[in-house]
Formats: C-alpha cells, structure tokens, sequence
C-alpha cells in the first residue's frame, strides 16, 4: 500500500502521527523563513510544543489543523523575526556552502556521485528560483504539489505547471548532456 | 525562461495527478526512457532523487531531531521516531548542538506538576505501604482469604487457558458496484466497499485497528472494530460518493491495511471498467411521420384526425436535458412552443401533435406539419403531410 506515512503504525502514538503527517511541511516552511537551519529547528519545536500542549491540536478538527499549525507557526515567526536581531546569525546560503565543502571533504564514493551529478546541477541552476525551489521541494523534501503550494503560498495547479515546465526543462537539457556523455563514452 | 508564465487551465487538469505519475515513474525501470520523450523520464527523475538525497536525509535528520527534543520534553508521549529510522544513518546526529531556547524551558507550570506529581508518587508509595502492613495482619489470621483470591487472579486464568492468540489472518475487500464500465463521466456514483476480516478459531476476541484508503493510499481513514470471543470473520463496510470525472482518477484504488493485533492487507480492488465521456446534449436531426399516410378515396367533407410524429434523435452520450421547439400544423404560418425532456443518455425521443377537421372540397387542408427545434441547437424537421385528394 502506497502510503504518505512510511512509519506508521501500530504503535504510533497521536502525538507521532500528527508529527509525521505535518512536521515535514511545516519543517519546509520554516525553512525557507528562517535565517538558519538550526533556528527552523527551534521553531518546529515551538510549534509543536504548542500543539502537544494539553493536547490542544488534537481539540482542532482534522481537516483545520495544518492551518492551525501554520498560523502557530507564523506567530513564532514573528516573535521569533523580533528577537534575531540580538541574536548572531548564519544565513541558509552560507550553511548551504559549508554543507557543500563539507561533502567536498567526504568519502570518494560522495565526489564520484557529485561527479556524475555535475551536468544535473548545472541543469539546475540554469532553472529559475522558483522552479528550482519546486524540484528541490519535491526531490529533496518529499513534499506533494499541495503542500509544496502551502510552503510557496501558490496555487496547486500552479505548482503542478511549475514542476513540469522544470522538469521539461531539465529533461531536455539534463538529458542532451547524458546522450552526449554516452556517445563521448563511446 | 521566465519564471511565472501564465496558467494555462487544460495544463493544469492535464497535470492532475503529476504526483503520482512521478511515484510510478521513480519505481520504473530507469534503463527504460518513454518513447514520447515526455518530461518524466525514469532516468532524469531517478538521478533528481539522488541527487538531493544529502538534502533529504538532512531534513529528515532535522525532523528526528525535532521529534527527539519534542519526547526529552514530554510533550510527545511515545518513544518512537515519526518518520524514517534513525538506524539507516549510522553517525546520524540525534542531538542538538544549539541549547534549547530559553522561552522552551520548563516553566513555573511545569515545576508545579512535577512538584504535584511527586507529592502524589509519595502518597501512593505510603498507601501501598500501608496496605501491606493490614494485608500481613490479615495474614495472621486463620480465614486463608489471600491464597484464594491469589488462585483466581485474572494471570493465573489467563495461563491455564488455552486459547488462541487474537490475530487477523486475512482481509478480502469487495467493492459494489463492481464496474463503472458505460457510466457517463460527469455523473454521480456511489461505492460500498466491504472489508471481512477473518479470526482463527478459538480467540478472546479483541479489537481489530486498521485504517483505509480509497485513493491508493495517498490519504487513508482509521477505524476500529471489536470482535467477540470465539467469532472467526468481521465485517466492515464503508462508502465513498463523487462524480465520476472524465480523466477517471475516481474511484481510486482501495485498500485495508491492519495495523493491530497484527500487521495484514486487503488486496487492493478497484471497480473495474471506465465511465463514458459525456458529448454535449445536441438534436442532430428531426424525423417526421403522418397517420394517414393518405387521403385519397375519402370523401371530401370526412372528419378526419391527422397525426403528425416528430422523432428527434439526440447525440449519444449526452447529459440530457430539455427540447424546445415549435411545431405547426398549417405549413409554419402557426407555431405553438412546446418541450420535451430527455435523461441521460437517451438518444431519441418523440413528439405527436394533430389537426382534426372535415376535408374541404378545395384540398387545403390537411396542410405540411413539422417541427423546428429551438434548443439546444437549432435544427428543423422536414414538412410532411398526407398524400392524395379527397373526392
């Protein structure tokens, strides 16, 4: 059974359950709000820590509570926007850089993928931001077309084109360069 | 390339489901590029999920992260990781390097329950203390009572019994109507699915966990049902309603998935066939007739009845609706409104209208009738009228 919660199961608890069904996209949100990955963290935490309180969420209709928890996280955002100016930060761009020197450093088995992956990247990012965010939202994230919409504050149906012109895109590119690679090769 | 180009309607219906045809295409066979050359190339998503794989294990480290902080606090009551297994990622950080914040600690509230829940803890400990302390004195007496309330503990009933472990063994899943073959899209369907649980013999009994999809899993409904001692099979039946649309995404496949006492799954079943893309509702022609095909050998000055039939025949497939038209009797010079409804995939409907009178000796009448359809289209019937003279 094809399934948007691979550890479900028996034994899960609600708390797990409401965790795994919205964390992600919550995660995702933060993520592109926050100055830092690690304050996205601190954030989701929050946010669930509020929703977990006297099981408050749990109080909130199914179908209302993603928008519960969104509005919950807004409001961290914002007190958490009031307080980063006393605080040192590490913008996303430069953890991103440091993860990448960091991969750089890692086992050779990690450089012959980023070697082979190195016509996908550049495919990438010839993308606009938008569409690049789309595919590394669904690719990267595992975020559906609706959630992906939540996260950019678009339309789902906009969403769906965007992934396909980017996938359009890429499949002409991307795949011209691994045709040329095996013709090369041979 | 621009990065917002506008909406384009029939793209977005024709991506309705890109989700789930990049879920199949990423289980496809990345050796097999598809002829149409179309955007979801096996090979080109594949070699996407690789490549942001350091990304998405890094989320999912974060979500861990996240849920583990959540269970240190409490607030998360049981210890299981939500999503992903820690223990795929060997040296996967499961701590925080940045402190709690300060706003997160435990405040005045929780030092107050903790506080509560230890005076309570010690309350409890004295209680049973005390309990001991009468249940050795009672002891001393000569009543027996404890060795036989001991003997008829429910452990001791539940080890000298030999029952059967409450399991499921199987589900069989049955859908009716079992196909939606030569249902018009747009139309409305109703569907029962029926679940049958199956119990070895010999059980307690026990309540069976599950939880149900009707979409192939992409969201899925939890419910429970409690069996009895001894029953072997169970049943549960639910429904899904909807319009049946013309890129047939419903109904969805169906599936059952127990999660407890045991982990089992239905097949998966889906009603067979495809529904009917509907055309529009559309007369393409008008059929007339006459009764009396003639009047020649009648007596002019005869009462006669004249019956003129309209057949108008309707594009298949249609969604019905309502013919409205006008008819006459006396050539067009006189044309009385009137309607007709037809259902759903009817395909030809028919319409009677008369003249009566005594046939003049001047041979006017009976004069041509006919029909000339309004709407939904315009289309006119041929004109038509009894063949021959009175003498």
């Amino acid at each position: 059974m094809k399934s948007a919660s691979p550890a479900s199961g028996m034994d899960e608890s609600p708390a797990a359950a409401l965790y795994r069904q919205h964390g992600p996209l919550i995660f995702a949100w933060l993520l592109k709000q926050a100055h830092s990955w690690e304050d996205a963290e601190d954030l989701l935490l929050e946010v669930f820590l509020a929703a977990f309180e006297r099981n408050r969420l749990l109080a909130v209709p199914e179908e209302k509570r993603l928008a519960w928890l969104l509005s919950v996280a807004q409001h961290k955002l914002v007190d958490y926007y009031r307080l980063s100016g006393r605080r040192p930060q590490v913008p996303l761009d430069a953890l991103a850089e440091t993860l990448e020197e960091d991969e750089a450093r890692a086992p050779e088995a990690v450089a012959l993928r980023h070697e082979r992956n190195a016509d996908l990247r550049a495919a990438l990012q010839a993308l606009p931001q938008t569409q690049r965010e789309v595919v590394q939202l669904r690719f990267g994230e595992g975020l559906r077309c609706t959630e992906i919409a939540t996260v950019l504050g678009k339309r789902e149906g906009a969403v769906r084109i965007l992934l396909w012109r980017a996938l359009t895109f890429l499949r002409e590119r991307y795949g011209k360069d691994q045709e040329g690679n095996t013709r090369d090769a041979r | 390339m621009r990065d917002e180009e506008p909406v384009n309607f029939e793209e977005v219906a024709r991506l309705q489901n890109l989700d789930e045809q990049i879920d199949q295409r990423l289980y496809a066979n990345p050796q097999a590029r598809p002829a149409n050359q179309d955007a979801l190339d096996p090979q080109l998503l594949n070699d996407l999920r690789d490549f942001y794989q350091p990304h998405g294990q890094a989320f999912q480290q974060g979500l861990d992260r996240v849920w583990g902080r959540l269970e240190q606090s409490g607030a998360a009551q049981r210890q299981r990781p939500p999503r992903g297994d820690p223990t795929a990622e060997p040296g996967a950080p499961q701590e925080r390097i940045h402190p709690m914040p300060e706003n997160i600690r435990p405040g005045w509230g929780a030092r107050l329950a903790a506080l509560i829940a230890a005076v309570v803890a010690v309350v409890l400990v004295a209680g049973l203390v005390l309990g001991l302390v009468l249940v050795r004195a009672n002891g001393t007496n000569t009543t027996g009572n404890n060795q036989t309330q001991t003997g008829s503990s429910p452990q001791a009933t539940q080890t000298t019994s030999a029952q059967t472990p409450f399991s499921v063994t199987s589900v069989d899943l049955a859908v009716s109507p079992t196909s939606i073959a030569g249902k018009a899209c747009g139309t409305s369907a109703s569907f029962t699915y029926t679940a049958t649980f199956h119990i070895p013999a010999g059980t307690a009994g026990g309540t069976i966990h599950f939880q149900y999809t009707l979409n192939n899993g992409m969201s899925s409904t939890s419910a429970s049902v409690a069996v009895g001692a001894g029953q072997t099979s169970k049943t549960y039946t639910f429904t899904s309603s909807g319009t049946l649309p013309p890129d047939h995404t419903y109904p969805g496949i169906a599936e059952v998935l127990v999660t407890a006492p045991n982990s089992v799954h239905s097949p998966q079943v889906k009603p067979s066939g495809l529904c009917v893309a509907q055309a529009a509702f559309q007369v393409t022609s008008v059929n007339m007739a006459v009764s009396p095909t003639s009047i020649a050998g009648l007596a002019c000055g005869t009462q006669v009845t004249v019956t003129y039939t309209a057949t108008f025949h309707i594009l298949a497939n249609g969604p019905g609706g309502t013919i409205h038209f006008s008819y006459t009797v006396d050539n067009g010079r006189g044309s009385p409104p009137a309607s007709i409804t037809v259902a759903a995939g009817q395909t030809t409907a028919t319409y009677s209208f008369t003249w009566s009178g005594a046939l003049p000796p001047d041979h006017t009448m009976p004069e041509n009738g006919g029909v000339f359809v309004n709407s939904p289209n315009q289309v006119n019937s041929p004109l038509v009228a009894p063949a021959g003279r009175c003498s």
